[in-house]
């Protein structure tokens, strides 16, 4: 009985784990000054994604309808220190919550002293969280979506936008 | 024919030696009945032991499901605690919002994936080179 008890809870924190870590973030910097902070909420996703166009232009004369993936986003929260002194505290923290968790590093980008990680969470089929951390100097970016969005989706989109812009 | 209250008022010598005789005659059937009385007996034991399984099983299932409800309650209630307010209260404009951090976002990887693409020119440049 303890053990079944203990893996139910066991569950329910791990699927909360990672929506809490970004909560986290986002609630210890978003009221410093300097800080640029958005948070849109699961409620909000539902109203977005009942707009009815919500196409863009994924490559030349190619549009995509980003009202299903939206759907599938149940936080989003972005936080923008630019000039902020607080940028590499925030960055140190993002460091900290990837390596606690099952971040998986989807691409690194080092140019001229502009450093850019996305990392996700998921398995196969699906990312669960979706972090992007964009360091140059003091300017911070950090951007952390909580969803269940299909990799396949995602990868295709990726793919297109990048076929377009070569 | 002796009742059954004859019978339990018998010793067990009286028992033994009744059962010796062989003048007394056993009724027609009387073995095919004690099978088939057995054998709802033992029917009726496995039964009780099944529900009982059945009564456990269903005991353990909603006291985790009862601890899951609590679980998840608290975890929803200690989650909306920390919630922070919507920034908008517009869908629109926090469409709009979404569309900036995209345009943030796929800017980043553009730049990334043209490094890649210098980068295979550039190995695709020495391998031939190579090959020559």
């Amino acid at each position: 009985m303890k053990k079944i008890i203990l893996i139910a809870f066991a569950l329910l924190a791990a699927v909360g784990a990672y929506a809490q870590e970004g909560r986290n973030i986002y609630n210890k910097y978003s009221d410093s000054q300097g800080v640029s902070a958005v948070y849109i909420s699961p409620a909000m996703f539902k109203l977005i994604g009942k707009i009815p166009e919500l196409n863009v232009e994924v490559a030349e004369g190619e549009n995509m309808d980003l009202a299903p993936l939206i759907r599938s986003f149940s936080g989003f929260y972005m936080l923008d220190m630019s000039g902020s002194q607080q940028g590499s505290s925030l960055a140190e923290d993002v460091k900290v919550m990837i390596s606690k968790g099952r971040y998986e590093l989807l691409m690194e980008v080092k140019d001229d002293g502009d450093n850019v990680n996305i990392y996700t969470v998921g398995n196969d089929k699906t990312i669960e969280n979706f972090v992007f951390l964009c360091r140059s100097g003091n300017d911070v970016q950090f951007i952390c979506i909580d969803c269940t969005m299909d990799r396949k989706e995602v990868e295709t989109l990726i793919a297109k936008a990048a076929a377009s812009s070569m | 024919m002796k009742s059954s209250k004859d019978i339990e008022k018998m010793s067990l010598e009286q028992l033994e030696a009744a059962s010796m005789d062989e003048n007394i005659s056993v009724p027609d059937a009387f073995a095919s009945r004690l099978e088939d009385g057995l054998e709802v007996l033992e029917r009726l034991t496995e039964d009780e032991s099944r529900k009982g399984g059945r009564v456990r099983m269903v005991r353990v299932l909603s006291a985790a499901a009862a601890a899951a409800l609590l679980v998840g309650a608290g975890l929803g209630l200690s989650g909306r605690q920390d919630e922070p307010e919507d920034t908008f209260t517009d869908p629109y404009l926090a469409y709009a919002e979404l569309e900036k951090a995209f345009a943030i976002m796929s800017g980043e990887i553009h730049k990334g994936l043209a490094m890649a693409e210098k980068t295979e020119e550039i190995i695709d440049r020495t391998s031939s080179v190579f090959s020559e």
